[in-house]
């Protein structure tokens, strides 16, 4: 009898779950219900051309300075905020931030002139003095991710009066020379970038989607075996398809800032501390505000012997690396982020604010 | 415990990745990736001028000359958008407001 009870519920358990497989199935391919990124609410603060500045919504704004995230020059910025329950702002958002975020827009044309400068000298330093203006003038907490630290830590080091009171970076790139084959490739002097940039003067989205697949070739593979086999799951198929739906949607890299990043990999000049930008040398030194480096341990984009030279090129005092058993992705995104990497990122920025009322916080010795 | 199917994907491609990975690390992998973007770029364009001679006859625009247009569009825009910054210059500079 009881044999009978257990083949009947291993069977239910069987048919329960191909059916959720054929829904999930049927769900994916006909696109229904897809997953929706970057829900939180937020308002247009600033834009310039295609560049805009966002403010997350929050009734829970208890520390000061605001913090600006930077986005990397490549990839779409709604990263930070993947999904309700998986997203980066919503977290910062509940621990009392108030979050700003930089989004480049997708460039064309338009673009293509666009040159590090541009960014470093022109985007950034605007947005930094509205977020100051809008943050009732503590200064700012600029946090760069990926490409996004490179030009927040240029940003910082060539404008060291701004209103900067402290600077992260996650993931960023530094030491060209320790950057995997694929992405120096180019650098190498034997592809030319001019064969590699389209007729619009970008490097085309595609390309840049390929130098990525081709750090792990078999990643896509790997990555649609998980789906088949997870397919009965509603919330992997949700978390799958932002997921995928990010890391396909790459954007063109501007041409000329293009161009300056591969001559910057070629000389690797980040690491020797000797960028030139706009005819001025960029001395990294001029950075003395609080200064986090944070690496991730199995980032196979930027490795940590990428990056970790950049925590001893700033001038800062107060300068520190947070190394966190994650991916280049996994710093932000997934179960691994909520728990452990986003609290302790969390926690340094709570450590060098005060509370929004000016008076220090717990947070704040 | 995972599915058979899984287990024998695993094991092949734990094989496979290395080996993969390594080839693209090579300096024979950059080459054959540069003499690949030089190849598409030269056949793009030797495409776009044959396609372009033909449309041409017809009194047609060819993908080069909309490219063009695109270029001198963005050209347009990026004149107003320093333009834009001039102005907006003048009107935070102290005489601005007169």
């Amino acid at each position: 009898m009881m044999a009978t009870t257990t083949g009947t519920s291993r069977l239910g358990d069987t048919v329960g779950r191909g059916v959720r497989r054929g829904w999930n199935l049927t769900r994916h391919v006909l696109r229904i219900d897809r997953a929706e990124m970057g829900q939180s609410p937020r308002d247009l603060v600033w834009s310039r051309d295609k560049v805009t500045l966002w403010r997350y919504r929050s009734q829970q704004r208890s520390l000061q300075p605001p913090l600006l995230l930077v986005h990397s020059l490549v990839s779409r910025s709604y990263v930070f905020d993947l999904q309700p329950g998986n997203s980066f702002v919503e977290q910062l958002l509940a621990e009392g931030f108030d979050v700003f975020l930089l989004d480049w827009g997708v460039p064309d044309e338009a673009e293509a002139h666009n040159s590090l400068e541009t960014y470093v000298d022109d985007y950034i330093p605007a947005a930094v003095s509205v977020v100051d203006r809008l943050g009732s003038g503590h200064g700012v907490t600029v946090f760069g991710y990926c490409f996004g630290g490179l030009l927040a830590v240029l940003y910082a080091a060539g404008h060291p009066s701004d209103p900067v009171r402290n600077l992260l970076v996650m993931a960023t790139p530094a030491d060209f020379g320790q950057m995997p084959q694929a992405m120096r490739g180019v650098g190498s002097g034997k592809v030319d970038p001019e064969d590699l940039i389209d007729d619009t003067g970008n490097l085309p989205a595609a390309t840049v989607r390929s130098s990525f697949q081709l750090l792990r070739p078999t990643a896509d593979l790997a990555t649609y075996a998980d789906f088949w086999e997870n397919l009965h799951d509603d919330g992997f198929l949700t978390t799958y398809q932002a997921m995928t739906t990010w890391s396909r949607e790459h954007i063109p890299f501007p041409g000329d800032a293009f161009r300056q990043s591969v001559a910057l990999g070629d000389s690797n000049a980040l690491a020797r501390n000797d960028v030139h930008l706009g005819g001025r040398h960029v001395d990294l030194r001029n950075i003395t505000v609080p200064f986090l480096n944070v690496i991730a341990e199995r980032d196979h984009i930027v490795p940590p012997p990428a990056t970790e030279v950049l925590t001893g090129l700033v001038g800062s005092a107060d300068a520190s690396e947070l190394r966190l058993p994650a991916g280049h992705v996994g710093l932000i995104v997934g179960g691994g982020a909520r728990r452990r990497s986003i609290p302790a990122m969390a926690a340094w920025m709570a450590e060098h604010s005060v509370a929004a009322d000016g008076t220090s916080t717990e947070a704040h010795p | 415990v995972r599915p058979m199917w899984r287990q024998a994907f695993d094991k092949v491609e734990g094989a496979a990745a290395p080996l993969l990975e390594q080839a693209t690390r090579s300096d024979r992998f950059v080459d054959l990736m540069a003499a690949g973007a030089r190849a598409r770029k030269l056949v793009a364009m030797e495409t776009e001028k044959a396609s372009r001679r033909w449309l041409h006859l017809w009194n047609l625009p060819a993908a080069g000359d909309m490219a063009a247009l695109r270029r001198q569009l963005a050209g347009l825009e990026r004149e107003v958008r320093q333009l834009r910054r001039q102005v907006a210059a003048v009107d935070s500079s102290p005489e601005g407001g007169r």
